[in-house]
């Protein structure tokens, strides 16, 4: 007999419901999509295949610790006690805090930390345990800068959602909603239905990419080819045009915000006509968006990745927001609004009121987790002793951030390095602890990292569909267990659910009412959709601050200046890399899946343009040496005539070092990172993001 | 935590074709065991038929190449060994002792003979010959077709009869955008050909070629397709109904294909079935064919047979090409069975007089005969490299091994331009850039001389 | 909208291995595979992941509204490969030529 467990999966935003089936020996025999849960969707085959991951032979099972040298490549490890890794953890951990205070332990969060709801509430309790501020997570590579944003404009950290399903017109930037299920926007895969429908009731969708994604179809939209990095003038370009033409909603600006003139006068350097060149763009297009922004009863846009990782991810995400709510769309059905859902609060979030005193100077943040420190200052920091110990909670910064052989080197100067984990991957290979965490079929959660970014709110449990196996606990038990031993955490919270249970009781509800509901979910009701003026402006004046005083203080309109100059100069044939979000990997993490790692998806080509490989005599399938002042790689040419001249793309993820991971390491691919701009005057002020997409590289024939 | 392995498993594959290369990709799948590969190749170039087989103007299926075979090919466990002609200065008892296990996956290089008078005048062929000329194959490219005659005839109705056809009535301006060689786009430009009759020997519920294939033949607006023989008695008509899917949905695109009209056709294939060549006429050059046609019998699908009505007629060609089947040779000293053109084997291992020969393998079409589709070749390795595998596992595979750097230098010794898979790119990135300046896939080079000179071997 | 396999299908079964829904046939441990032209989809069970797409290494597969034109008839040949396989009864093809 087998039973059917309804589940989630936790890859991505969607958290698409899953159902899975169990036999009578407790194995999952099946994963398929939940269609009867009342939210609807249909998970994708990445969800599907995380059955694969589950029973990955080469995944972690018990805790080991090093035995050779950190610096060398390969870890030889022995298997240890539960009880001896968390001893030895939490002496090593208290010794170094305290030789040298809390903040010589830092704290890493991966991504998937995200999808783990009691695991993030206690990787942010485990720091406050320790007593550091020195955070950093993944996000400083794909998305700080939207949290940033909305602490600028709105002065909490409520990042507004596009109401896709009722809108007449979406600018859809740096995003392939189609592969990578959108980001911070949450709502169980469609298979790509709602961008369709946008078209099918008579709205239009214009991609801005310099690619034209698997998203852009006659299905959907089209794509305006735009330069990599030049997103921000793009933007300003249509809100300067929209407001010489008039479409500006002046009621709305007069009622709700402030600092709307300088926010104009910014614009107003980067009129079409000027941006033109630099954006790749034609004055006349650009414009004729702007003519359809206003023309569309209701208008939104979404910028994702592909934006926030060029360099002005903050500036664009701020334009993107301001050029709705100044065009009366904030608010407004079909515009941009903030759902309700979970704990549907927003506390005031004040930017970078976080500081650290390092040796690189005052380094300052917004919030722990969401918006920490950046990850490009995480190397010279080891290297210049402010870090001795780093606690990597379900991350591989090894691969995922920038530079690799940097931080791998530093990392080999850490006295300590922790990697909790379900693989084997690259950075637990150099860690001296590494410590096997469930996965997602293993353990209970909410999807409550999706909360106020559904356009249907609503809070899903799961049981563990199967014990864990093997050794393997829960991330917040490995941390608070760590703790207690170093005599930081007392509480009594023998499920971990405590800090999500008290979120819970913000609508009444808990773990234990959920359990008993239909799907163990309660869905929750919309309010309307202005509500969000009430719920979300959080500066002491209660407006939209549409020209962020920290933003100015922090000089990054003077920085957008010079970086245009700089991109006007560049020379035509100029080369840029942006990330390529492909359905058979996702960052890091699915590596090791025999499946996905077949032919022409067992690595990672490099993407180019037809035209800007003949230029170069670079043919199809040539191996290549992709390099530029920060590193240089190996890999073989793709020619992709879907993206425009002077891009190239690369997916991200790939590269060596994780030799127990045998298929990953088998087939390693290149790891892109290692160009990445990596010293602190690339990353963006505020937002502390990376430059990890659109910066410069040179393409050369090898052999 | 740290596993112990046996030291990497040596395997040779002899033959880069799909059979080869799909046998390469199951080893370096293997997670538990380390596989080593060398793939020889007689051929400077890697990817047998679909390199040299499938036709110019299905540029999708060649793609097979860039998305799967050359990944395998790049691995840096596997190593191509190109122009090593096996049988010649390296014989299997090299390889037997050089490597743990060998995998022979050499295709089909002979065809069928129609086994009829006049089947070797100047001007009869296989269509093997052809397909590989047009394809740019270096032992073809110096061969000469007189493509003079108004009308060619094909015997055969296979999916190579088809291509054959195909290339012979396409529009040229279709053929310049494709990597077909050079030489043939001049040659097909000089063309007379205006009908290519096509010979079946069964009937109309029987042609051997696929649907896609046919299909394909009612995209060209200048190329009129033409049934003969293709109407049933009054007592037969219910067959037709009785035909599996696949058979009925080529009786349909048949019907479907005669019946487009045409403004102005420039050229037609004619389907002429229940027809079998006796002998082809002429006196040192071809002059004709004289047929004989055939009667179905038998009152179902599976029982349908054909009886020879004695009743003859003649047609005048200049050109024949029989297409009734590709064939293999024999290897050196390797079993073979003459009937069936196959080495003989169970399941992939190799048989002598009816005893498993230890470490000898064979997939494709040198292990089950000339049929099926590129990926059938996938299963057909799926299985060999099982045993294999087993073989391994059981303590069959003798273990002692020639290092990859002795074997290396074995190989440059015997054979004079050797080319690796580096050099191979080399011909690959110059073949693709000259494609690039004409709007190609590649332009390809068609002789062992230019393409060692591209590959920067010295002969 | 399902996806569908096309003409240029060379029956490698990359596609196959990678459908999370099993939703493409014939299976290579199947006697059926042996005489397959090609691979279908089954329109009614596939989930549009589009897995397959990427995998497919002869781009023979599209979403069915993104057909190109010379090919739009396979969307029914997908499907009546599973009609048929289901009744064992054949069904004339409407072939677009
Ligand atoms: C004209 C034609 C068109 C076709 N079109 C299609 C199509 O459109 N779609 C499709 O799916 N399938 C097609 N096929 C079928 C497909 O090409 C075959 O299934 C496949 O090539 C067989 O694989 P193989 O590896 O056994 O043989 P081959 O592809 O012939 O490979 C054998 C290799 O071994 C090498 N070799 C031979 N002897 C030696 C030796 N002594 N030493 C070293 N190397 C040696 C050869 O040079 C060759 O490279 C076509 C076949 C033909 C003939
Ligand atoms: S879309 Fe994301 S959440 Fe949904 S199944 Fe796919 S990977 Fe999982
Ligand atoms: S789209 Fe997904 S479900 Fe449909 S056939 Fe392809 S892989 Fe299978
Ligand atoms: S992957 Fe492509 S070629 Fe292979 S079986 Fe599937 S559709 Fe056919």
């Amino acid at each position: 007999m087998t039973k059917q467990v309804k589940t989630f999966c936790r890859i991505c935003d969607p958290a698409c419901p899953l159902t899975a089936s169990v036999d009578d020996s407790g194995s999952i025999t099946q994963l398929e999509p939940d269609r009867e849960h009342p939210v609807g969707g249909i998970a994708c085959h990445k969800g599907l295949s995380y059955l694969d991951l589950h029973r990955d032979q080469d995944r972690l099972n018990a805790p080991l610790r090093r035995e050779n040298a950190k610096g060398d490549a390969a870890g030889i490890f022995e298997e240890v006690s539960w009880d001896t890794a968390t001893r030895e953890c939490a002496e090593r951990l208290r010794a170094i805090i305290s030789e040298h205070g809390p903040n010589a332990v830092a704290i890493y969060s991966g991504n998937p930390g995200v999808y783990n709801a009691r695991g993030m509430t206690y990787g942010g309790a485990f720091s406050k345990m320790l007593g550091t501020s020195m955070m950093f997570s993944a996000n400083t590579q794909d998305m700080s800068n939207r949290m940033v944003a909305a602490a600028g404009l709105y002065g909490s950290l409520s990042i507004m959602t596009p109401d896709l399903v009722n809108t007449d017109y979406l600018i859809c930037m740096g995003s392939n909603p189609r592969v990578s299920k959108w980001t911070v926007f949450s709502t169980p895969n469609d298979s790509g239905r709602t961008m369709e429908a946008v078209k099918q009731r008579g709205g239009k969708i214009c991609f801005v990419n310099p690619r034209v994604t698997e998203s852009s179809t006659p299905e959907t939209g089209e794509t305006l080819l735009i330069k990599p990095g030049a997103d921000v003038y793009f933007l300003a370009a249509v809100l300067h045009e929209l407001n010489v033409t008039g479409a500006l909603d002046q009621e709305v600006i007069a009622r709700w915000g402030v600092g709307m003139e300088e926010a104009l006068a910014f614009a107003s350097q980067y009129p079409a006509e000027r941006v033109q060149g630099v954006t790749g763009i034609a004055a006349s297009e650009i414009k004729a968006v702007a003519a359809d922004f206003r023309a569309a009863g209701a208008a939104t846009i979404y910028v994702s990745v592909g934006v926030n990782q060029g360099r002005q991810g903050l500036l664009a995400a701020w334009l993107a927001d301001l050029i709705v709510f100044a065009t009366g769309n904030l608010g407004k059905r079909g515009g941009m609004y903030k759902p309700t859902g979970l704990a549907d609060f927003y506390p005031p979030m004040p930017i970078d009121s976080i500081s650290v005193d390092t040796s690189l100077g005052e380094l300052r943040y917004t919030m722990g987790g969401p918006a920490p420190l950046p990850t490009i200052a995480l190397a010279e920091l080891i290297n210049n002793g402010d870090i001795k110990a780093l606690v990597s909670l379900a991350g591989n910064p090894l691969l995922s951030a920038a530079g690799e052989d940097q931080l791998r080197e530093a990392f080999s100067k850490l006295e300590l390095l922790i990697a909790v984990d379900i693989q084997r991957n690259a950075t637990a290979e150099a860690s001296d602890y590494v410590l096997p965490a469930t996965d997602f079929l293993e353990r209970a959660d909410i999807n409550f990292v999706a909360k106020g970014l559904q356009p249907i709110p609503y809070v899903q449990y799961t049981d563990p569909v199967v014990q864990p196996a093997h050794e393997r606990r829960d991330d917040w038990r490995i941390l608070t267990d760590i703790a207690r031993e170093m005599g930081a955490y007392q509480g009594e919270d023998p499920d971990g659910w405590g800090i999500v249970n008290q979120m819970l009781a913000m609508d009444e509800l808990s773990i234990d009412d959920l359990k008993a509901m239909p799907h163990q979910t309660k869905i929750f009701e919309n309010t309307p959709h202005d509500d969000l003026f009430k719920k979300c402006l959080k500066h002491a004046d209660g407006k939209v601050h549409c020209f962020p005083p920290e933003f100015v203080g922090a000089g990054i309109f003077e920085r957008s200046e010079a970086i245009f100059q700089e991109l006007d100069l560049e020379p035509d044939n100029a080369l840029k890399m942006i990330s390529m979000r492909t359905a058979y990997m996702h960052n890091s993490w699915m590596s090791n899946l025999k499946k996905f790692r077949r032919g022409a998806q067992s690595t990672n080509p490099l993407h180019l343009n037809p035209g800007d490989a003949a230029q170069r005599e670079v043919a199809d399938g040539d191996k290549v040496r992709v390099f530029n002042q920060y590193g240089s790689i190996e890999t073989r040419v793709r020619l992709d005539e879907s993206l425009r001249p002077g891009a190239v793309a690369m997916t991200h993820g790939y590269g060596g070092g994780r030799g127990a991971m045998r298929i990953a390491e088998a087939n390693p691919g290149a790891n892109p990172n290692k160009l990445v701009p990596n010293t602190m005057d690339t990353v963006e002020p505020l937002s502390n993001m990376s430059w990890i997409g659109a910066y410069p590289v040179e393409v050369e024939k090898v052999g | 935590m740290t596993t112990q392995k046996r030291p990497a498993l040596r395997v040779a594959v002899v033959g880069a074709g799909p059979a080869g290369l799909y046998a390469v990709g199951q080893l370096l799948d293997q997670v538990d065991v380390d596989v080593d590969v060398d793939v020889l190749e007689r051929l400077p170039t890697p990817h047998g038929l679909v390199r040299a087989g499938v036709a110019p103007d299905h540029p999708l299926k060649k793609r097979v190449i860039d998305n799967m075979f050359e990944f395998y090919l790049d691995h840096p466990r596997v190593r191509f060994f190109g122009n090593v002609e096996l049988g010649d200065r390296v014989v299997p008892a090299d390889l037997a002792l050089w490597y743990d296990a060998v995998i022979y996956a050499v295709g089909a290089s002979d065809d069928r003979k129609l086994g009829i008078p006049g089947e070797d005048l100047v001007g009869s062929y296989a269509a093997r010959e052809f397909v590989a000329w047009y394809n740019g194959h270096p032992d073809f490219s110096d061969r000469q077709f007189d493509l003079s005659s108004e009308r060619a005839v094909i015997v055969g109705t296979g999916n190579v009869a088809l291509d054959v056809a195909r290339i012979l009535t396409c529009d040229l301006e279709v053929l310049r955008q494709t990597e077909i060689a050079d030489y043939a786009l001049d040659t097909l430009s000089r063309s007379k050909i205006k009908e290519v009759l096509i010979l079946a020997r069964r009937s109309h519920m029987q042609g051997a070629f696929n649907n896609p294939e046919l299909e394909e033949l009612g995209e060209s607006s200048t190329v009129a397709v033409e049934l003969r023989n293709a109407t049933l008695t009054p007592e037969q008509q219910c067959l037709e109904q009785q035909l599996d899917w696949i058979d009925r949905r080529k009786v349909a695109t048949l019907k479907k294909l005669q019946q487009r009209q045409l403004e102005n056709p420039e050229k037609r294939i004619v389907f002429q079935f229940l027809t079998s060549p006796e002998r082809i006429l002429g006196d040192e050059r071809v002059a004709g064919v004289s047929l004989q046609s055939n009667r179905l019998v038998g009152d179902s699908p599976d029982t349908l047979a054909i009886e020879g009505t004695g009743e003859t007629t003649e047609v005048a060609t200049g050109l024949v090409f029989r297409s009734i089947g590709y064939r293999g040779n024999a290897l050196a000293d390797l079993p073979f069975y003459d009937s069936t053109g196959t080495i003989p084997n169970a399941l992939g291992r190799v048989l002598q007089h009816n005893e498993i020969l230890p470490g000898v393998y064979v997939t494709g079409w040198i292990k089950r005969g000339p049929s099926g589709v590129i990926g059938s070749n996938k299963k057909c390795a799926r299985e060999t490299t099982s045993c294999l595998l087993e073989d391994l596992a059981a303590g069959r595979l003798k273990g002692d091994v020639l290092s990859p750097v002795a074997v290396e230098a074995e190989l440059r010794q015997r054979c004079k331009a050797l080319v690796t898979q580096s050099d191979w790119h080399r011909i690959d990135s110059a073949e693709r850039l000259a494609g690039t300046a004409q709007s190609r896939p590649r332009v390809k080079f068609t002789d062992r001389a230019s393409l060692l000179l591209a590959a920067g071997v010295p002969e | 909208m399902p996806y569908v396999i096309t003409s240029p299908c060379v029956a490698d079964y990359s596609c196959l291995e990678i459908c999370p829904v099993d939703c493409i046939s014939p299976n290579p441990d199947d006697d059926a595979f042996d005489h397959a032209e090609q691979l279908y989809i089954d329109p009614d069970r596939c989930i549009d992941c589009a897995a397959c797409v990427d995998a497919c290494p002869v781009n023979a597969i599209y979403k069915q509204e993104l057909l190109p034109p010379r090919w739009t008839h396979y969307a029914e040949v997908n499907r009546d490969y599973f009609r048929n396989a289901e009744k064992r009864i054949a069904v004339v093809q409407e072939t677009s030529l």
